[in-house]
């Protein structure tokens, strides 16, 4: 793959790399810093790609990989709950009310939900991307859902479209 | 009834998000191919080049001779330091011993440092080695010259072709070249072609628009460590960059 086009397909994909670091971590600069990385890893390792369909969902994953390298280096100086906690302090307009939520969410699930709901991922593809099996999907998916309902059951904002899996 | 659209709640994806992609999208070297032209006799912060307020220092090199045939480096924002650490801070950084000044008798005082991890790779993109190198900013009014020391010897001197300056037991090689900087589909000219060959100009890809550039570089090895004293653009001469190199020379090994 070239790199024009490797650039495109990066671009394209560039809004999902965004949320998905943001889904993990706190800062905008570990955000920039992971997103970095994992270009300068993905063009490495391009060789590795074997089909071109695969781009995003296999960006998706060393993204996914450099942010758990940020968060264990945060560990070390802060608890990560403490560190995602400020995350949710940070966001207090009304619009992100959702987004709060979703951060509340334990991470393993909230990359889950994020992936499935927000970046519309099938659990075939969610299973690739975190290489767990699709019953551990499924069930982080009901695991979320019920978190989430649990935290909108008695708000304005109950109508949240959960979906089905 | 209100139905929630989930992608809306992360908003956009913000500005600097977005810089950040599109300079390290914009510092990534060609994938080998004919009449792609990177090749420099010397390091060169490309990012800087590139975009002074960027974020990030990505830096792309490829050596005249050797295995090696390009380099790699990313830093991270979050570890740059704008006061100048102790020996042992900075040793802790970077990993090793250096020599290093607070500033130069000229002006040029220290302004802001960062740690690149920077990895090496030959012909066929096999990564042959990897490094850090401890990268140090001093200013003097707008001018800035950078102080660049990798922990190993990547650079292989001998294919300098200045002749080096004897200070103190040390080689200190010096380099002066213009380089044109061109978007990644470029295609040379019969002009670029006659100006590479007689080395008016070094060709390198991956800016936006065309860009034409001074570097003027000492290098010398030290202790096993390569330092490399950058000016871009400058009005300082080569007795100048020479007699700062010496400075750094006869500071005490932190």
């Amino acid at each position: 793959m070239k790199k024009e086009i490797f650039t495109r397909h990066v671009l394209f994909v560039e809004p999902t790399l965004y949320r998905i670091s943001k889904s993990m971590l706190h800062e905008e600069a570990d955000c920039e810093d992971a997103v970095q990385k994992s270009i300068l890893k993905a063009y490495e390792k391009l060789d590795t790609l074997k089909e071109e369909s695969y781009f995003n969902t296999w960006l998706i994953r060393i993204l996914m990989n450099e942010c758990y390298t940020i968060i264990k280096k945060k560990n070390r100086i802060v608890p990560y709950e403490d560190y995602m906690e400020k995350s949710v302090e940070y966001h207090v307009d009304e619009t992100n009310e959702i987004y709060q939520a979703v951060l509340k969410l334990p991470l393993k699930i909230r990359m889950t939900i994020v992936l499935f709901y927000v970046e519309g991922y099938s659990v075939e593809e969610i299973k690739t991307i975190l290489n767990i099996p699709s019953g551990t999907v499924k069930s982080r998916l009901a695991k979320g859902r019920k978190l989430l309902q649990k935290d909108f059951g008695n708000t304005s904002r109950n109508e949240v479209k959960y979906g089905t899996i | 009834m209100e139905q929630f659209e989930w992608k809306d709640t992360f908003g956009k994806t913000p500005q600097s998000f977005h810089k950040r992609v599109q300079n390290t999208l914009d510092g990534l070297p060609e994938k080998k191919e004919p009449h792609i032209m990177m090749k420099s006799k010397f390091t060169i912060k490309k990012a800087v080049v590139l975009s002074l307020a960027a974020a990030l220092a990505i830096g792309t090199t490829v050596f005249a001779a050797g295995k090696i045939t390009t380099t790699m480096g990313s830093s991270s924002k979050s570890t740059e330091f704008h006061t100048l650490p102790t020996a042992a801070e900075l040793k802790e950084k970077c990993g090793f011993d250096t020599k290093y000044v607070s500033n130069f008798s000229n002006g040029y005082t220290f302004d802001s440092g960062n740690v690149i991890d920077t990895s090496a790779y030959d012909d066929d993109k096999n990564k042959v080695a990897a490094t850090k190198e401890l990268d140090l900013s001093y200013k003097n009014q707008d001018a800035t010259v950078s102080l660049s020391v990798s922990g190993s010897i990547l650079d292989d001197m001998s294919t300098e072709k200045s002749a080096p300056v004897h200070y103190n037991q040390v080689n200190i090689y010096y380099q002066n070249q213009d380089y044109k900087f061109e978007p990644a589909d470029y295609k040379m000219t019969a002009q670029d072609k006659a100006d590479e060959a007689s080395g008016k100009y070094e060709f390198s890809y991956g800016s936006q628009k065309e860009e034409i550039e001074n570097f003027q570089s000492i290098l010398w090895t030290e202790d096993g460590k390569e330092y490399n004293l950058q000016a871009q653009d400058s009005t300082l001469t080569q007795q100048d960059l020479t007699t700062m190199a010496q400075e750094v020379i006869d500071a005490r090994q932190q």
